[in-house]
C-alpha cells in the first residue's frame, strides 16, 4: 500500500513540474464590433486591431499579466445631419474611433497541461485612451480622453507545437464616460499566436 | 530580455502595417460639401410676415481675382422660393418711402477667398440696395455682425473657398451703440467649386433647400 501511495505522490510531483508553465505571450489580430452607443456611432465591423498580452503563472491554472490593444473603428455616412446647440451641420461624416486599452488582467484556466487545449476566463481592468473624431467638411469634432474601464474575456489556447499555441478569444470592453466624453463599449474577437515556457 | 525585444519588434512591425491601411476620409471636392445653419434662440420667427432678399450678392475674392457671378440669380431665386414656402411675403422696396421696413432682411455673400472667417467680416455698403436707418439710405456702413448665440467656443468659424453665406436679421434689431447688426439666422453652403456648371448649380440648389429643411424653427416650430 505504501508503495502505491509513494508512486502516486511521485507521479503528481512529476506531472506538476513536467508540464507547468511560467509565462505565456499572445499576439493577436483583433476585430471589433461596437455595441450600445458605440455601435450607434459606428455600426461597421472593425477589421483593424492588434492585441499583445504578457501573462505570468502564479499557479498552474491562474495567470496575471498585462494587455495592450489597438482597435480602429471607421464609418463614412453620407448626408448626415448633426446638431449642437444652435448649430446644425449637414454633410458627409467620416467617423473614427481609435481605442488603446492598457489593462492589468488575470486569467483562470480550466486545464493545467500546456500541451493540451485550455479554455480560460479572464478579466482586465485599467485605462483606455480613446480618440473619437467626426470629420464633417473641413472640420473635425473630436474627443481624446483617458477612461477607466473593465474587460471580461473568454478564450482558448490550442497547442500547435511544443511551446507554440493558437489563441482565440472574445472580449468585452467597457470604458466609462468622463466629464467631457461618452462611454464606449465593444466586443473584440481575437485570433493569433501564443507562446511561452 | 532578448525575448522581450523580439516581442516588442513584432508588435511594432504590426503597428506599422496597420497604420499603412488606416481608413481614409473624404476623397473628392463634393465629399466635403456641407450645409451649416445657426440661429438665435431668442428670436421669434413666428412673428415674421415680410422679408426682403438683397437683389445682388456680395462677392469676396482674393486680390486680382474676378468674382464669379454665374450663379447669383439662381441663389437669390432659390432663397426667395424657400422663404415664400414658409408663408412669408416678399417686401416691396417701394414701401420704404413710407418708412416701412421688412420684418427681416437677408443679405448674401459669396466667399471665394482662400480663407474666410464669418465672424470677422463687417457689413459692406455695396449691396446695391438699401437705405440708412431714419433716412432714405438703408445700410450700416462700418457695422459688424452680431451673433447672439456665439459664445466664443468651438463653433464653426471659417469656411473653405467657394462658400455662400446668407444672414437674416431684423432691420430694427441693430445696435447703434456698438455698431452691430444682430443676426437671427445664418446659412452657409459649399458648392461654388464644382467642375461643371450643371453640377455646381445642383449642389447650390440642394444646399439651400437643405438649409431650410434643417431649420424647422423658421416655421415657428
Amino acid at each position: 500500500m505504501k508503495k502505491y501511495i509513494l508512486i502516486a505522490i511521485v507521479s503528481i510531483f512529476i506531472g506538476t513540474t513536467g508540464y507547468s508553465q511560467t509565462s505565456l505571450y499572445t499576439l493577436d489580430y483583433t476585430m471589433g464590433l461596437g455595441v450600445g452607443s458605440t455601435g450607434d456611432y459606428i455600426g461597421n465591423m472593425s477589421f483593424r486591431g492588434l492585441t499583445f498580452e504578457g501573462r505570468g503563472f502564479v499557479t498552474d491554472n491562474i495567470s496575471v499579466g498585462a494587455l495592450f490593444n489597438w482597435s480602429t473603428f471607421y464609418e463614412a455616412r453620407e448626408g448626415e445631419t448633426y446638431t449642437h446647440e444652435y448649430t446644425t451641420i449637414t454633410g458627409n461624416q467620416y467617423r473614427y474611433i481609435n481605442a488603446f486599452p492598457m489593462l492589468a488582467q488575470a486569467h483562470y484556466y480550466f486545464a493545467t497541461d500546456p500541451h493540451k487545449t485550455r479554455f480560460y476566463l479572464g478579466a482586465g481592468v485599467g485605462t483606455y485612451k480613446i480618440n473619437q473624431e467626426t470629420d464633417i467638411g473641413v472640420w473635425a469634432l473630436s474627443y481624446d480622453k483617458w477612461h477607466f474601464g473593465v474587460s471580461p474575456e473568454v478564450g482558448v489556447v490550442l497547442p500547435i507545437g511544443y511551446s507554440t499555441m493558437v489563441n482565440l478569444s472574445v472580449r468585452y470592453h467597457y470604458a466609462v464616460k468622463t466629464k467631457k466624453s461618452p462611454e464606449y463599449s465593444w466586443l473584440g474577437f481575437s485570433v493569433g499566436f501564443a507562446w511561452g515556457n | 530580455m532578448k525575448k522581450l525585444f523580439f516581442n516588442l519588434a513584432i508588435v511594432a512591425g504590426l503597428a506599422v502595417a496597420m497604420t499603412a491601411c488606416y481608413p481614409g476620409g473624404a476623397e473628392y471636392t463634393d465629399d466635403t460639401d456641407i450645409v451649416v445653419t445657426q440661429y438665435n434662440p431668442d428670436f421669434n420667427f413666428k412673428n415674421v410676415n415680410t422679408y426682403y432678399v438683397s437683389d445682388s450678392i456680395q462677392h469676396l475674392v482674393d486680390e486680382g481675382d474676378t468674382p464669379n457671378k454665374t450663379y447669383d440669380q439662381d441663389i437669390l431665386n432659390n432663397l426667395r422660393n424657400n422663404f415664400n414656402s414658409l408663408g412669408w411675403t416678399p417686401f416691396d422696396l417701394a414701401d420704404t418711402s413710407n418708412g416701412e421696413l421688412p420684418d427681416v432682411a437677408i443679405v448674401v455673400t459669396a466667399a471665394e477667398v482662400t480663407t474666410y472667417n464669418i465672424y470677422s467680416y463687417p457689413w459692406y455698403p455695396y449691396w446695391g440696395w438699401g437705405w440708412y436707418k431714419n433716412s432714405d439710405y438703408w445700410g450700416y456702413p462700418g457695422y459688424g455682425w452680431g451673433y447672439p448665440w456665439y459664445s466664443g467656443g468651438s463653433y464653426v468659424t471659417s469656411y473653405k473657398t467657394g462658400t455662400i453665406v446668407w444672414r437674416l436679421f431684423d432691420p430694427d434689431d441693430v445696435s447703434e451703440i456698438d455698431s452691430t447688426i444682430n443676426v437671427a439666422w445664418m446659412g452657409a453652403i459649399n458648392g461654388v467649386m464644382g467642375s461643371s456648371k450643371s453640377n455646381t448649380k445642383t449642389r447650390i440648389n440642394n444646399g439651400i433647400d437643405q438649409a431650410f429643411k434643417q431649420s424647422a424653427y423658421l416655421k415657428g416650430e
